[in-house]
């Protein structure tokens, strides 16, 4: 498998005043073609800053300090604005998080699309563009009469393809999508998923999927990272990290998740994420870790460690 | 609760009419103390019926009884009992709690009020709230809520829930909003609460698999109807109402092992929603019959539970 997106050393960082956060941390991830990839992590890991970096929409107070980004061999940070433009929604599109409730409510759902597609491709037809949508809006189980409507008078699943679509109209390579279940019911949460796995095998589309559903990724991605703390802990095939998660961090998440029928006691993780103002020293995580190894953890970072070729993990424990 | 309906006018000139709750019925059982969970999707109707219990509504038709006696015909005196007897805890820790008061004020204007013995410290009835609940009271005190972090605030809430020693807590979605480590957390101590306190809940969510964790008694809403109630372990193994078979199907299980096979239809609708005569789920549901359009169907009793299902 080829890699379609490479990140190389990131970190982004945020700053107020004296003090600076580093949200995302020396990061390293790569993305194969084809595949579904997830990004694991609770609150405030720095995922959706990740996210947001590939495609450099990273704001002040954040800002992007070092690192790479290189999409088909081409490093996205080097890039002039309008080089960049090419790319943003042409080969890389991105569902930013509650994106369902950022669409334009006096707009017809047509309009929208057609405004997206006016804004990169300027010489389409009119009617080639009401072809395509139409076909793409089947594709993703929603009647060409929505078009006809307006935000508001769809539900939140609906609204929710309705974005998807947006996002393929150009026929991206690759999609990161935020959170694109949160806030959806289960059932309608159930179709979105099914909705993304059918875009990723009928049409090839690279899917960057980013959720803290720890479920969700078991039922869909080929392979996922756990981030914490603005670093990527664990990476690895599906599979293998639930059947044998390495880093603690993991396996303690895996271990909080309720399954219905079973009413054995949930671990939660005791104590708090570190305040990254004011970061403890060593392995971020050591603080609430049950497997520390007192002085090591505490003074040294880990670093990730491939443990086996498909493996990942930044720990202490496998690097004795 | 009986025949409880309430219906929400909107719309200019009110002309759209939403039928939020639909002659809904049941009853959480005294004695031991139990989690009952109202579960139920988005539009089901289960956040009003919180409203309702909690009398921040009032139902357009029905009966509220509490310990037998009708809540909408309290005097003062009933009600500020009833105030301290059932108490809430909501789904957004972040906006819930007062920014401006550090939390141990919060938690203390709840306990100069409501504390159950009026010759206790308030200090002590304070500590003694936080601690139930996990938190040390030397790491809050004097804090103020955006000190806190969510499962902290969730915490509070539910200590100053605790400090009238209720006997019902009505918890609208409290787990939705933290992250999983801390729905753990949180979930285990409503079950500690429950055993070591006395107190009953009321689990309002659309999350079956923290229902099915922390639950004994279930009620599934759908659309304001009541359509399948018992307990939480005959439904999650055995769910008989169609639509109760669509939500457990639905689940997601952490287990890449066990990925979802088939594709399920999973067809939607617009926003409004106008009356509809005969069983609400006809329209998606896969074992339909043309009776069903006729009348819709009451509850039944099958077994241990009631199916409000022709099926049965």
């Amino acid at each position: 498998m080829s890699v379609l997106l490479k990140i190389e050393k990131l970190t982004v960082a945020y700053e107020s005043g004296a003090q600076r956060i580093f949200a995302v941390n020396n990061v390293d991830l790569e993305i194969f073609q084809g595949e579904i990839f997830g990004l694991a992590g609770e609150s405030a890991c720095g995922k959706t800053t990740l996210a947001n970096s590939i495609l450099r929409l990273i704001k002040p107070p954040g800002k992007i300090l070092s690192g790479k980004v290189i999409f088909d061999g081409v490093d996205l940070l080097s890039l002039r604005d309008t080089e960049l433009q090419k790319i943003r929604w042409e080969k890389i599109a991105y569902i930013p998080q509650a994106s369902m409730n950022a669409l334009n409510p006096v707009l017809k759902v047509y309009d929208q699309i057609a405004d997206v597609v006016k804004a990169h491709k300027k010489g389409i037809s009119q009617e080639e563009l009401r072809k395509r949508t139409e076909e793409l809006f089947m594709s993703v189980g929603l009647s060409p009469e929505v078009l006809k409507m307006y935000p508001h008078e769809l539900s939140g699943g609906m609204r929710q393809r309705v974005i998807i679509a947006m996002s393929l109209i150009l026929n991206p390579i690759l999609l990161i999508a935020d959170e694109p279940t949160t806030a959806l019911d289960v059932v309608v949460q159930r179709g979105i998923v099914q909705l993304l796995k059918e875009i990723n095998k009928k049409f090839g589309v690279t899917i960057l999927l980013i959720t803290h559903d720890m479920a969700v990724h078991a039922q869909i991605v080929d392979r996922m990272a756990i981030m914490y703390a603005g670093k990527i802990v664990e990476v690895g095939p599906v599979r293998e990290i639930y059947e044998k998660p390495l880093h603690p961090y993991t396996q303690l998440l895996i271990a909080s998740i309720p399954r219905a029928g079973e009413k054995k006691r949930l671990a939660g993780i005791q104590g708090l994420p570190p305040d990254l103002r004011n970061p403890p020293p060593g392995c971020k995580f050591h603080p609430r870790c049950p497997l520390k190894m007192k002085e090591r953890c505490e003074t040294e970072e880990p670093l990730i460690m491939q443990i086996t070729d498909k493996r990942g993990v930044a720990c202490h424990l496998y690097n004795r | 609760m009986r025949n409880v309906s309430k219906t929400f006018a909107s719309g200019f000139l009110f002309k759209k009419r939403i039928v939020a709750v639909d002659k809904v019925s049941f009853g959480i059982p005294g004695g031991k103390p139990i989690v009952f969970v109202l579960a139920g999707e988005s539009g089901s109707g289960k956040s009003t019926i919180a409203k309702i219990i909690l009398r921040f509504i009032k139902p357009d038709e029905g009966e509220i009884f509490y310990r037998g006696r009708n809540i909408l015909s309290f005097n003062s005196k009933e009600l500020f009992l009833y105030r301290k007897e059932v108490q809430a805890v909501f789904q957004d820790p972040y906006s819930a709690l007062n920014s401006i008061y550090p939390v141990d004020h919060i938690l203390s204007i709840t306990a100069k009020k409501m504390r159950v013995d009026q010759n206790r410290d308030i200090d002590d009835v304070i500590d003694e709230a936080l601690i139930s609940v996990g938190l040390r009271p030397e790491e809050v005190r004097g804090k103020y809520p955006y000190q806190l972090s969510g499962g902290q605030r969730q915490r509070i809430l539910l200590a100053r829930a605790l400090i009238p020693r209720p006997r019902l807590i009505v918890a609208d979605e409290p787990v939705s909003m933290l992250d999983a480590s801390l729905r753990a957390e949180i979930l285990n101590l409503m079950i500690d609460l429950k055993n070591k306190h006395g107190a009953s809940f009321l689990y309002i969510t659309h999350d079956l698999s923290t229902a099915s964790y922390v639950g004994d008694l279930m009620a599934i809403l759908y659309r304001g109807t009541l359509v399948e109630i018992g307990t939480v372990d005959d439904i999650i193994n055995d769910p008989l109402h169609p639509y109760t078979q669509l939500l457990m199907i639905s689940i997601p299980i952490p287990d890449p092992s066990k990925r979802w096979q088939e594709r399920i239809a999973t067809p939607e609708f617009s926003a409004f929603r106008g009356l509809v005569s005969g069983c609400k789920f006809y329209e998606r549901c896969p074992l339909r019959r043309e009776d069903c359009r006729k009348a819709p169907p009451s509850l039944r009793k099958v077994g241990g539970r009631y199916v409000a299902c022709y099926l049965y």
